[in-house]
């Protein structure tokens, strides 16, 4: 046969596949917002201080940027943006960063969004700084932000950069770790003993605060010794080999605080391999599905939960009140609660916050 | 005594195993937990993976190809084979996970095989692209959350312990002594390394070259899954995201064994030695307690120093 | 002159009808891409990356190749920062950082000059050591605060957002460099056979070194346009998708891993394939997951049609 006229096949069925793909799956996504039962006209469902969220007046499209989509952490937020549009009778648009770490492709695909004309956006940063320019962009254009969860643009960047942050909402991740170093304290007890941090990529927002906040926690235990803070990378193999080679190094090593579930999960396989289940302390944070059934089965230790979708959902109402001329005098500041969630009171946790996480309904 | 002189000066292998000598031995003297066999545990059932996918594109790079996609296949596979457990009813039988794990990989492997050798696409960036059509898919496929429910069997057919080694570095050894044979016994490693070094002539010959690159390709394709089934085995679990940079790590250990980029010239043993060493160097660094952001300085630096003194030798050899 | 038009537009006729095609399709697909606003968009997303790949087609026509400059990329950036929080003169301080990335790329070409290594091995491992560095040097947070007068050059409000401007600048001196100067004749003789090229005279291990230097000097230019972009420096930036693209980039282009050829237009071309993809499928709202697959069949048919067209 032709090897030329094989080449032109392939060709053309791989472009043929794209663009049918393409289509396809931008079809998908427009689906997946369609409307149930609008909410509006009740009080605000998560923060009372929001008041009653109004019936909105019109379908605004609101664009979404989340900071990726390949961890439960950020499907929950999806979840939540969308379950809010769905109940709001609003259309939302969602968008990530192929990884967690590609912070120009986050700037550069919020550009691209703005030139879609939506009334409002929702943004994860990835650093405090990377998508500074296109929200000043934003602003000039006389789009609203809201800035939804992870990094924040504080008020000397906005200033400086002319951008209106209408509200942040997040939650303070210092005090994520600060958390399960609180938890190690109580279950080590006087004896206290040695403990790590497994932290995330080094660079982002989230896991430089998450490091901070162990660290800093720490240090007010005398009872407990920082060996130090080891780089997992967010990956669970990582966080496994690491912890494979400090228990290693330090074998009377009590406790493992990971800077997520997955960590802390592939910290769980190295501790279980070295022969030292029970023996060692070992926490989370994000309270993702999986984190939550491996405390249920006793291998983790505990998670620090701080309801991510939650604070998506919230994202959308403030954003309701926002474009129907009702925000003033609400609060633009709002750090949602965070909880140790841990063997002692996951039961009754789980129980009262399966309805909205989908991932928790998915436990059962 | 002359036999260890020789062999320093003549041996390929004798820049991997000089440095794996200086830092073990550096290494024994500062501390005083890396000198011991569970240490060794440690270091053996981390390194796995990186070999058996190393010894794929260590023939691989000898036969003058290269495949950066076998760290998407290694998601790929995982991903597929868990979705197979959580389907099937009662779990799955084993079996045919194995199976559904192995022709994943064949396929993956006939793909990149048919762009590059058919279609006569540069590898590097053809495998590039399929790189990216697999972890996208993998994605799409589990919706990009790590998915549990991985059969316990075929969790016991790949990971876990013999006495004190771990069962996926006898799988391990096993698949460096069948590249090994594979490599310099077989007719088909006689033909990479002919094509590595002269395509023009092996075609003249008249070998049909083109249907061993597919069959070359298929191959490192099948040991990227095994890899990957060893992955989802070892966490039990499967994540779209797992494998990120596994080809960068296996392209680095084969180039630290001696293997040329071009091309012709190369070894599995050699390969071996590369990733005991990576493995020796990363967790070395964890064992001394070198702080998270020099770690990746380090390693750096000893690549670099390794290349350096394997290079050394090879060129007094040659001279 | 009309020649050579002729000769670049046979040169390069595969990948502008992939570009124009691309084009076709997105604007039927959505009506948000075909608008100014986007186009202005594309290009100055192309940028960066057409500094870096520009780097790129003079290394890869040496048959080499330089995984480092992400790493360089945010090293110089840092480096930059560093020297304006010292209230250093700030063109003085770009001066600096270049020689620093250029002090990289020499460091690169000397190992692979001198040690005769491979240079996937040795800029694999001055990724690792560069992104080290640059994570110590910034203690792994981004440096904020930019001074006015360096904003202003490097993403001013122009037409033609500076950053396209400087990139297409870039672009053309290398473009002369490589199709008029006797160095752009070396760097192509070496790709072709290093052993010939010395025996006719060329200073192989000086001009290898010196192709590594540029790439070291684009990636801290493309650094600044970063910077400016970004307003801050990242100790993380540049990780993945800028050094691959840079890679893919100029072979969609028709450069070769093989070396001996050197087409600059191509890898600007290159560059804005991919950008445009990125760009239609946001407009079009696919999902991150769905885009990954896309870029990657396109890189593919890229280089099948280089394949297509190599034969003929």
């Amino acid at each position: 046969m032709n090897l030329n006229r094989v080449r032109i096949l392939v060709l053309v069925t791989c472009m043929v596949v794209i663009a049918a793909g393409s289509l396809i799956a931008a079809g998908a996504q427009e689906s997946s917002a369609a409307v149930e039962s609008p909410r509006g006209g009740q009080v605000s469902r998560y923060n009372p201080d929001y008041g009653v969220i109004p019936v909105p007046s019109k379908k605004w499209r609101i664009g979404i940027m989340e900071k990726s989509l390949i961890n439960d952490f950020w499907l929950d937020v999806k979840n939540g943006y969308e379950q809010a549009a769905a109940d709001y009778g609003i259309e939302v648009e969602i968008f990530a960063a192929p990884t967690e770490s590609d912070i120009r492709a986050q700037a550069n695909t919020l550009e691209d969004m703005l030139g879609k004309n939506y009334d409002l956006l929702c943004v994860s940063p990835i650093t405090d700084s990377n998508l500074l320019t296109p929200l000043a962009k934003a602003t000039k254009m006389g789009i609203p932000i809201i800035n939804a969860i992870d990094a924040h643009i504080d008020e000397e960047n906005q200033q400086k950069h002319g951008i209106d942050i209408l509200s942040l909402i997040t939650v303070d991740f210092k005090e994520n770790t600060r958390m399960s170093v609180r938890y190690i304290a109580e279950e080590l007890g006087s004896e206290g003993g040695e403990c790590i941090h497994i932290m995330g990529l080094p660079g982002g927002r989230c896991a430089e605060e998450r490091k901070l906040g162990y660290e800093e926690e720490i240090a007010q235990y005398p009872n407990l010794t920082n060996v130090g803070v080891y780089n997992g990378e967010w990956d669970r193999k990582k966080a496994m080999d690491v912890a494979a080679d400090i228990l290693q190094s330090h074998p009377n090593l009590k406790a493992i605080s990971a800077a997520n579930d997955n960590m802390a999960m592939g910290a769980y396989q190295a501790v279980k391999n070295a022969g030292r289940e029970g023996d060692v302390v070992i926490t989370g944070v994000d309270a993702t599905p999986d984190g939550i059934s491996s405390v249920m089965n006793g291998e983790l230790d505990a998670t620090t939960a701080f309801f991510q979708y939650q604070l998506a959902y919230m994202s959308i109402e403030a954003a309701i009140l926002y474009l129907e001329g009702q925000f003033d005098g609400k609060p633009t500041v709002v750090f949602g609660p965070q909880e140790n969630w841990s063997a002692a009171n996951l039961e009754s946790k789980v129980a009262d916050y399966k309805e909205m996480y989908a991932g928790l309904q998915a436990l059962e | 005594m002359r036999k260890v002189q020789q062999f320093f000066q003549t041996s390929v292998y004798s820049g991997p195993v000089l440095a794996i000598i200086i830092f073990g031995v550096a290494l024994a003297l500062y501390s005083p937990h890396f000198l011991q066999v569970s240490n060794f545990v440690n270091i053996s059932n981390q390194i796995a993976i990186n070999i058996i996918i190393a010894v794929g594109m260590t023939i691989l790079i000898i036969s003058g190809g290269i495949d950066l996609s076998v760290g998407a296949n290694v998601a790929l596979t995982g991903v597929l084979v868990t979705l197979y457990f959580r389907g099937a009813p009662g779990g799955g039988s084993v079996l045919i996970g194995i199976a559904i794990g192995i022709t994943c990989g064949a396929l993956l492997g006939l793909i990149n095989g048919l762009i590059v050798s058919v279609l006569k696409a540069p590898p590097f960036i053809a495998t590039l692209g399929t790189s990216g059509v697999f972890r996208g898919i993998a994605l799409v496929l589990s919706g990009g959350r790590p998915l549990m429910g991985v059969n316990e069997g075929f969790i016991r057919v790949f990971s876990g312990f013999v006495g004190r080694v771990p069962l996926q570095f006898i799988i391990a050894l096993g698949i460096v002594l069948v590249g090994f044979i594979t490599l310099n016994h077989l007719k088909i490693g006689r033909i990479a390394q002919a094509t590595g070094g002269n395509e023009r002539c092996v075609r003249t010959s008249g070998i049909r070259v083109e249907r061993y690159k597919v069959i070359l390709y298929v191959i490192t394709g099948v040991l990227a899954a095994i890899g990957g089934m060893v992955l989802t085995s070892m966490m039990a679990v499967a994540e779209p995201i797992a494998g990120q940079f596994y080809e960068l790590d296996a392209v680095a250990v084969v180039v630290m064994g001696g293997t040329l980029m071009q091309g012709g010239k190369g070894t599995v043993i050699g390969t071996l030695l590369g990733a005991v060493l990576l493995g020796i160097v990363r967790n070395g660094l964890n064992i001394i307690g070198v702080p998270a952001n020099y770690q990746q300085l380090f390693v750096g630096l000893i690549i670099l120093i390794a290349v350096v003194a394997g290079n050394r030798n090879k060129d007094r050899a040659t001279q | 002159m009309g020649n050579m038009f002729a000769r670049s537009i046979q040169r390069y006729r595969g990948v502008i009808a992939t570009l124009v095609l691309i084009n076709i399709i997105f604007s039927f697909a959505s009506e948000y891409y075909m608008t100014m606003y986007n186009i202005m968009n594309i290009l100055d997303h192309s940028a960066i990356s057409i500094i870096l790949s520009v780097g790129m087609v003079f290394v890869l026509a040496t048959g080499g190749i330089d995984l480092s400059i992400g790493s360089t990329l945010a090293f110089t950036g840092i480096v930059a920062a560093q020297l304006f929080k010292m209230q250093v003169f700030w063109p003085a301080a770009l001066v600096l950082a270049v020689l620093v990335g250029m002090g990289i790329g020499f460091t690169n070409g000397w190992f692979i000059t001198h040690y005769r290594l491979q240079p996937f091995i040795v800029t694999l491992a001055m990724l690792s050591i560069v992104r080290g560095a640059a994570l110590i040097l910034s203690k792994g947070s981004p440096i904020v605060g930019m001074p006015e007068s360096f904003l202003q050059v490097f993403s001013g409000p122009r037409i033609l957002g500076n950053g396209i401007f400087i990139a297409l600048l870039v672009a053309a001196g290398a473009a002369f460099i490589i199709e008029k100067t006797a160095y752009g004749r070396y760097i192509r003789a070496i790709g072709g056979g290093e052993e010939a090229a010395y025996v006719c005279g060329i200073r192989t291990n000086r001009i290898t070194r010196s192709v590594y230097i540029i790439a070291g000097a684009l990636a801290t230019v493309s650094s600044f346009l970063f910077m400016a972009g970004m307003n801050a420096a990242e100790p993380i930036a540049g990780l993945t998708t800028e050094w691959m693209e840079a890679i893919a980039a100029p072979i969609i282009g028709g450069n070769s891993l093989d070396g001996g050829r050197a087409y600059i237009l191509g890898a600007v071309i290159g560059v804005l394939i991919l950008s445009c993809i990125r760009s239609g499928l946001n407009m079009m709202g696919v999902g991150q997951h769905y885009q990954q697959i896309a870029i990657g069949a396109v890189i593919i048919c890229a280089v099948l049609i280089d394949s297509l067209r190599k034969d003929k």
